[in-house]
């Protein structure tokens, strides 16, 4: 500014001596312009050591009363390389007007009027910081300036129609300005540098170029009233107007707009320093109140201003923001009109500083569309307090903002700060939303329905915010917020809920409520709750709590972490034909997802009591339901179920369970579970059915594939344990599982009333059976050991150990079920130590095919095997009943003592008063209705004989009796037969007198003594030691 | 059935006459190989194969051919012996007295003295 000066004080030194020496010599000589133009010419070369070139001078009276001289055609020449031309400036027509008084009475020229016409003025520094004004050097200008500076009194100078072109390579900066007019008038006091001038300053275009800025400056007027005092106070008012301003700054500052400044000021140059008054600075339509003092200081010049505006165009000032800030906000778009008020710049302006500036920004009816919401805010009318800190941020405070999100309501309050950075948000929200507002919001599988009061602290950074809308991860939000939902309607995915009423309250981060948590922390009450997944599941809630929290559920359901804990009061479930009904259940979910392969789902349920059926045929009610699981979705995988194929630990107390069809309920005092995938493995606890008790433990297989496909096995190794099994109940129990539904069987309207026990069909099941006692029929056992097996149609009861009262026990037993009336029955039971008259009674139908064996009694041993297909009555198929048996007996009492007697007596057999039979060993064989007696031997005291027989099960048969080793000679031989209660007698020959003496046995008897045995054997062969 | 088939069975049908006999041999047995073939009493069946294995079925008691019940025969003299083998290999053996066998013909006496007579069936495929 100082060199500027002196430069400006210099050319107009130059330029006065010239004014002077042309006055003076027209004064002097009052002669022709061409003698004046050689007296000009002569004399210039004594005040400047320059080339300076005029055509032609002479008197005018232009500048009347003043004195008045014409030059016309005056070049200053100064080449110089690079530059665009030699000429360093040239004035068409110079007029100046000297004061004619002054120099009448003293000789005195004082200069009044310098009058510039058609000037081309062209200023060059090369890069080396050489200008072409060096030839003004300073030696010779001050001895010129010293000399005239009691000659200018200048009261008016112009410039007519200037081309001035300016151009410093070394700090990079051209400029140039056309049709420049200047007129200014005054006083000026070169002596005490002192300018008391009013200037008017018109130029059609005025061009500045630097590396940094480009500006561009048309129909530019610049005036000052004031002085100048030292050439460093300045006291005036300061105008300044464009009516197209082009500046670009690294952005378009401004752009063809119009602006003006009315500046009054009182100033230091040097230092720089002063007050503005009532300032007022315009851009296009806008304006600017400006006011204040600044002062130089060591770090800058410290500002301490005041500023307020007209009604701005938010939309229009944002684009003249600085390129940075607008990038910040480039996800935003605001419309609207607003206004600063009680503004402040307040602090040091340097190179590396920036002042604060405050303001108060009111805004109505405005609009903001931020990218990441589906909907714009509208009718946005806004209170707030901008704080602008280049050097650190821009912060919005004290905001006070209602608008319109669609047809939602919002009011918001708080502060936003770094506005140009990570914008942070510290607000509060208040709004009545219409849910599906949100719904761009929502993933794309999730949408909303209804109402709600929005009650929301928030204090999070725009970006975190905008993730969190985007991501719908909330983990870096800071806010709390309470929402009362009415009528909600929920859908994601397959899950759908609707509720009158919900409240929900929301923290995030979830940390803040409980350490260590993720997302946001979601608090919701609601009184009721209809939710179904898909159509396979509904459910009714009632007076539901849901906390716990929740994050990335962007992808959907698949990519949601969660944790959440769920309680009700009372919980409805309906899945397929299942329906539940729990009370106060409490449900836990945790979930972490995995891209690729989904989402992993930890989950508990807990009840107090819980109903459940399913169909028609089985209903539950426990007390207490305790279930953990976790599932690993598999995508590929349609049915909700077999998408999440859970793996669940189930405790089930004090249960009951009814089954349709079946008298006894099933009771579960306690009984762990674990259900995986197709696996079911009994842990802990039984069940009771009727009388029966069972402690299971085991694991059951394939339940999937099964359920899937009943053609597919399903296999159990199952250890039971039970004080009391009632075989008959749990027959019935299982009768039918499994069975398809569309056999081929073309049944009779009297089979279609028979239910007979049908083996389930695709099991393969173990069971290692340890009871203490069973009840079949009417009996009891005890200590009963074995295995049990279902296997695809066949029951088998293997080599089952048992004792009762009456015997030692071991049965083995298969029971198919092929087709209703085709069952089949076989057993293969061992009796020891057992007394006869217990084996009768255990097993009547002995009776029917050893009819003779109830007329003893005592201790024996007996083998029995048979086997028969049954219809579906459980009538037998004679021609099917196949059996062997083998009886041993030893010191059997004679019981029939009337027929025991007639017998004796006609074979002539002492029998010395006592019934009874030393030892028997009896094999008998039943094919069809018939049985076959084989011959065994029988002794009494010191008789022997052999019996055999052949009967039916009308009880009409045939016995013989051979005395075979008697003290008397003979050997007869007894026949009796006919229905046994009518039997008739009659000897005859012996039939069997060698078949108990190996050596005079013929072929048959050999061979008959072989199947005895034979029978025997095999029947043997199958007990267990 | 077509007439080609008809002419085949009574072909083999009369050479079965004349190949076989209608009593018990010199010895006083039975050809064990004349018992192959399926017997039919009424509503009851027999089947003997020459592997010494044969089956039993009642359809009277609603029972099929698929669900006929094994036994092993073996053939001495006149007496037939049939084990019908249990489910856990227990037997039921019978001993039957053959008193005719021919190619139509099995008539045998069981231990209660009832005497069964049979006729051959032919078992023509459809």
């Amino acid at each position: 500014m100082k060199r500027a000066l002196k430069i400006t004080g210099i050319s107009l030194g130059c330029l006065l001596g010239l004014v002077i020496i042309a006055v003076v010599i027209a004064y002097s000589t009052i002669t022709s312009p061409k003698r004046l133009t050689q007296l000009v010419q002569k004399h210039v070369p004594k005040f400047i050591d320059f080339d300076l070139q005029l055509q032609q001078a002479k008197l005018t009276l232009k500048t009347f009363p003043d004195i008045g001289l014409e030059i016309d055609g005056v070049t200053i020449m100064s080449p110089m390389e690079g530059a665009p031309s030699d000429t360093l400036a040239h004035v068409a027509k110079l007029t100046v007007g000297a004061d004619a008084k002054r120099y009448l009475n003293g000789k005195d020229i004082v200069v009044k009027q310098c009058i510039l016409d058609e000037v081309y003025v062209n200023l060059f520094t090369n890069a080396e910081g050489k200008s072409n004004l060096d030839i003004f050097s300073s030696e010779s200008s001050d001895t010129t300036s010293s000399s005239f500076e009691s000659l200018l009194d200048l009261q008016e100078v112009k410039i007519n129609n200037a081309k001035v072109l300016y151009n410093d390579q070394r700090s990079k900066l051209s400029a140039d300005a056309r049709g420049l007019d200047l007129d200014v008038k005054g006083t000026l006091d070169l002596k005490e540098k002192n300018v008391n001038a009013t200037l008017d300053l018109g130029t059609k275009q005025l061009r500045v170029n630097t590396e940094a800025v480009k500006g561009d400056l048309k129909q530019l007027d610049l005036g000052f009233d004031g002085k100048i005092e030292g050439f460093n106070k300045i006291d005036g008012k300061l105008d300044l107007g464009s009516t197209d301003a082009s500046l670009f700054a690294g952005y378009e500052v401004l752009k063809h707009d119009k602006i003006n400044l009315s500046l009054p000021v009182a100033m230091m140059i040097d230092p720089l320093g002063g007050h503005i008054n009532d300032a007022a600075i315009g851009l296009n339509d806008y304006k600017i109140a400006l006011g204040g003092a600044f002062q130089t200081k060591e770090e800058g010049i410290e500002t301490d201003l005041a500023f307020s505006t007209n009604t701005l165009d938010i939309e229009d000032v944002m684009g003249k923001l600085p390129e940075n800030v607008r990038k910040s906000l480039a996800d935003m778009g605001i419309k609207g009109k607003a206004t600063l008020t009680d503004g402040k710049v307040k602090g040091i302006v340097s190179d590396s500083l920036m002042p604060v500036i405050t303001a108060q920004v009111n805004a109505t009816d405005a609009q903001l569309r931020i990218a990441q919401l589906p909907y714009p805010f509208t009718n946005a009318n806004l209170s707030s307090k901008i704080h602008v800190d280049l050097n650190d941020s821009i912060n919005v405070n004290d905001i006070q903002l209602s608008a319109m999100l669609n047809r939602s309501k919002i009011d918001v309050t708080g502060n936003v700060t770094d506005l140009t950075d990570d914008m942070a948000f510290d607000v509060n929200l208040k709004s009545n939303l219409v849910l599906k507002d949100l719904k761009k919001l929502l993933p794309k599988t999730m949408s909303l329905g209804g109402q709600g009061d929005l009650k929301m602290n928030l204090r999070c950074k725009l970006n975190e915010l905008l993730g969190a809308i985007d991501k719908l991860s909330f983990d870096k939000l800071y806010t709390n917020a309470t929402l009362t939902l009415r009528n909600l309607v929920f859908d994601m995915d397959t899950i759908h809920a609707e509720t009158p009423k919900m409240n929900l309250a929301l923290t995030c981060p979830a940390s803040r409520k409980v350490k260590g948590r993720k997302g946001a922390y979601l608090e919701l009450t609601s009184g009721t709750l209809d939710a179904a997944v898909g159509q396979a599941i509904q459910a009714a809630l009632k007076d539901m709590s849901v906390k716990g929290n929740a994050d990335q559920f962007k992808q959907g359901i698949e990519q949601m972490l969660a944790q959440v804990d769920i309680n009700f009061s009372d919980l409805q479930f309906a899945y397929d034909t299942i329906q539940c009904h729990a009370v106060a259940p409490n449900i836990s979910l945790e979930t972490s997802p995995k891209k690729k392969q989904g989402l992993n789902v930890k989950a508990g349920f807990k009840s107090n009591a819980l109903n459940a059926e399913m169909g028609e045929t089985y209903k539950l009610k426990t007390q207490a339901l305790a279930m953990a699981a976790s599932a690993r979705q598999d995508k590929s995988k349609t049915d909700f179920f077999n998408q999440w194929n859970p793996d669940a630990d189930f405790t089930l107390t004090k249960a009951e369970i009814d089954i349709k069809g079946v008298d006894e309920k099933v009771y579960i005092p306690s009984i762990e579970f674990d259900l995986k995938e197709s696996e079911l493995l009994f842990k802990n606890g039984g069940i009771r059915i009727g009388r029966s008790d069972l402690n299971l433990k085991g694991m059951v297989s394939g339940i999937k594939p099964w359920m899937e496909n009943h053609d597919n096995l399903m296999m159990a190794e199952l250890t039971v344990n039970s004080n009391c099994l009632d075989v008959n109940e749990i027959m019935e129990l299982t009768s039918g599982l499994g069975v398809k539904a569309d056999s081929t069987l073309v049944e009779t309207p009297e089979e279609k009333e028979d239910n007979p026990f049908m083996v389930p069909e695709g099991f393969d099941f173990t069971f290692n059976i340890h009871s203490k006692k069973a009840i079949y029929g009417n009996f009891e056992f005890n200590e009963v050991e074995g295995e049990a097996t279902i296997k695809d149609g066949t029951l088998m009861l293997q080599e089952i150990g048992f004792t009762n009262e009456a015997a030692r026990m071991q049965l083995t037993a298969m029971y198919q079920s092929p087709r209703k009336n085709h069952l089949f029955l076989g057993m293969d039971f061992h009796l020891l130590d057992v007394q006869i008259h217990d084996l009768l009674h255990m097993i009547p139908e002995i009776d029917t095919i050893v009819p003779m064996l109830k007329t003893f009694d005592g201790a024996a041993e007996f083998h029995i095997a048979a086997q028969t297909n049954l219809k579906s009555n459980y009538e037998l198929k004679k021609s099917t009943l196949r059996a062997s048996a083998d009886i041993e007996g030893a010191n059997l009492r004679v019981k029939d003592i009337t027929s025991y007697e007639k017998i004796t007596d006609m074979l002539k057999v002492s029998t010395n008063g006592e019934y009874k039979i030393d030892s028997i060993d009896i094999q008998l064989t039943a094919f069809k209705d018939e049985v076959d007696l084989w011959p065994f031997q029988i002794a009494i005291g010191k008789y022997k004989a052999t019996v055999d027989g052949h009967y039916n099960w009308n009880t009409v048969g045939e016995y013989h009796i051979s005395v075979t080793d008697s003290p008397l000679p003979t050997r007869l031989g007894l026949k009796i037969s006919g229905p046994l209660n009518n039997l008739s007698y009659k000897l005859e020959s012996c039939k069997y007198p060698h078949l108990y003496r190996p050596e005079k046995r013929n072929d048959t008897e050999q061979m008959v003594m072989e199947l005895k045995k034979k029978i025997s054997d095999r029947l043997k062969a199958t007990v267990r030691e | 059935m077509n007439a080609k088939r008809y002419i085949y069975c009574l072909l083999g049908m009369m050479m079965a006459f004349c190949l076989t006999s209608c009593g018990p041999d010199e010895g006083g047995g039975f050809d064990p190989s004349a018992l192959v073939g399926h017997w039919q009493e009424g509503t009851v069946h027999e089947k003997y194969f020459d592997n010494g294995t044969g089956y039993t079925w009642d359809t009277a008691d609603d029972v099929s051919e698929e669900e006929a019940q094994p036994f092993e025969w073996s053939l001495e003299g006149d007496q037939l012996i049939q084990e019908h083998i249990l489910f856990e290999g227990q037997i039921v053996p019978r001993i039957l007295t053959i008193t005719q066998l021919n190619a139509f013909q099995l008539v045998y006496r069981d231990t209660g003295g009832v005497t069964h007579t049979f006729t051959r069936a032919l078992d023509i495929a459809p």
